[in-house]
């Protein structure tokens, strides 16, 4: 099979994200539509219910870097969050104990990744994680 | 220029035509003019972006036809908190939530997962009916013919190719297997290999050694016969108790895998199709590996007992990975075109009907979704 190029990849993420196909849960954009380069990006996650993280969204960070997508974004949280997979002081999602980031795989999008924190916070550990107050930031 | 928008809420998608010049408080009380959600509990996301009363829907590059998703806050809140309201017509997302959070859970992968969804209602090898007796037990295994019978389906032949080609599929099943933990990388190295795969799919291999295990169980009867000991789960059968057989079979591989005959390939499945070890059996009750999990060596038996999850399960041939929107990317589409706009809704409803669009509609338009 043949590899789909960068760019050709994050335009079909973008337009995914932009006409909304895809779960509600999250979604994503790019932080300046006219970044040619595709590289900074906004996300947003709607915490699961049943969880502390009910009805709350969480704004992110994500950046693909130029070898995206065989290598994994950097994902960080803007949203101050309570999770063992992110740095308490900087918000960033650490790869390594995050295993989306860890196990990357050309398939993974932009959306794979945010759904899968979203995942992560429905787990039983940790959606009754306690959790900072609404609308902090990192 | 007036542009329109859809405006997604769990549920519900509405379309908002709206002066692009507009700013997002307009554009949230157009919203509430549709969706009954008063502005000040609806917050709006495009792009991965929370949108802002003060700014404009052009600041935003918002355009024709995009998305927006709105999430009700505040007043949603309130009643969430008596819990019928994510049930009625809130459950923002719930109806997601369900597979994801229950994949989530278990953390890794695991493609038996799925079978809880229904998908593989009908398919080859699930226990049919008369599976089971009278009295609801299962009364007989399933019968040798039966298995072949799958073997020469084609489906199965591919699935089980495409269950062997995939390394997600192989860690998997070495995970699930004591026996296979203890053999290290061979296992993998063993699983991929072309002449397993053989083994495995080839009908007329199967044959052959299903003969051969009619010879080593010294003419005992065929599978029903057999079966009350299998299906107990390690009970002596008649004759010749489970443990006995398969280390009959087992010591028989042994020595065959080092001769590496032609009969190596086929001694395995001695004791696969051996009746004593049911497949069904390490269904119910995976025990069929635990029982003989005390023979270290190479040991036929848990053949028999991932054959089972195989033949359980002939869906995990096919662990997909891909998001829904991907995986039922043609079916959504006549859902589309069927007037089914809400996407969770339509996701629910394929998983549960295993992609098949006419058991989705049913679901849909039962209210089972």
């Amino acid at each position: 099979m043949s590899k789909i190029p960068r760019s050709f990849r994050l335009l079909e993420e973008l337009e995914n994200g932009e006409k909304g196909f895809g779960p509600e849960s999250c979604s994503y954009g790019l932080t300046d539509a006219d970044d040619n380069t595709m590289t900074n990006w906004n996300g947003t996650i709607l915490g699961p219910p049943h969880s502390n993280h009910e009805n709350r969204i969480y704004s992110l960070a994500i950046e693909c870097g130029p070898n995206y997508p065989d290598e994994p974004p950097k994902v960080k949280f803007i949203s101050k969050i309570n999770l063992p997979c992110v740095d308490q002081t900087s918000g960033e999602v650490v790869a390594k104990n995050f295993h989306t980031l860890r196990d990357w795989k050309r398939s993974y999008t932009m959306q794979t990744v945010l759904l899968d924190l979203r995942k992560d916070m429905a787990t039983a550990t940790n959606k009754k994680l306690p959790q900072p107050e609404e609308g902090s930031t990192f | 220029m007036t542009i329109t928008i859809h405006v997604k809420c769990a549920q519900d998608n509405w379309e908002v035509p709206i002066e692009a010049t507009a700013t997002i408080a307009e554009l949230k009380k157009a919203i509430a003019g549709v969706s009954s959600v008063p502005e000040d509990a609806q917050r709006l996301i495009y792009s991965g972006k929370i949108l802002k009363d003060p700014e404009t829907i052009e600041s935003y590059k918002i355009q024709d036809g995009h998305s927006i998703h709105m999430v009700k806050s505040g007043l949603h809140k309130k009643s969430a908190g008596s819990a019928a309201a994510p049930a009625a017509a809130g459950a923002p997302a719930a109806t997601p939530a369900a597979p994801s959070m229950a994949a989530g859970q278990t953390g890794g992968f695991n493609p038996l997962n799925d079978l809880t969804s229904a998908r593989y209602a009908g398919y080859l090898g699930m226990p049919s009916a008369s599976t089971f007796g009278p009295d609801g037990g299962i009364n007989s295994a399933p019968d040798q013919e039966e298995l072949l019978h799958m073997m020469e389906n084609p489906v199965v032949q591919s699935q089980m190719n495409e269950m062997l080609s995939n390394p997600q599929m192989i860690d998997f099943m070495i995970q699930s297997n004591p026996q296979l933990q203890a053999l290290g990388p061979q296992a993998r190295e063993m699983l991929q290999s072309p002449m397993f795969r053989q083994m495995l799919t080839n009908p007329d291999m199967i044959r052959q050694s299903m003969q051969f295990a009619n010879m080593m169980n010294g003419g005992a009867p065929g599978g029903a016969a057999a079966a009350p000991g299998a299906a107990q789960g390690g009970f002596p059968a008649p004759g010749e108790t489970t443990e006995e057989a398969a280390e009959h079979a087992a010591a028989d591989a042994n020595t065959s895998t080092n001769t590496n005959t032609n009969a190596a390939a086929a001694n395995p499945f001695a004791a696969l199709f051996n009746p004593a070890v049911n497949p069904f059996g390490a269904m119910g009750q995976g025990q069929n590996a635990g029982a003989n999990a005390n023979t270290p060596a190479f040991n036929p038996a848990l053949w028999a007992s991932m054959l089972g999850n195989a033949g359980a399960a002939p869906a995990p041939a096919a662990p997909d990975n891909r998001p829904p929107e991907e995986r039922y990317e043609t079916q959504l589409r006549q859902l589309n075109d069927m007037g089914f706009f809400e996407f969770d809704r339509n996701v629910a409803a394929l998983r549960r009907s295993g992609g098949s669009v006419q058991g989705a509609l049913d679901a849909l338009l039962n209210g089972d979704v």
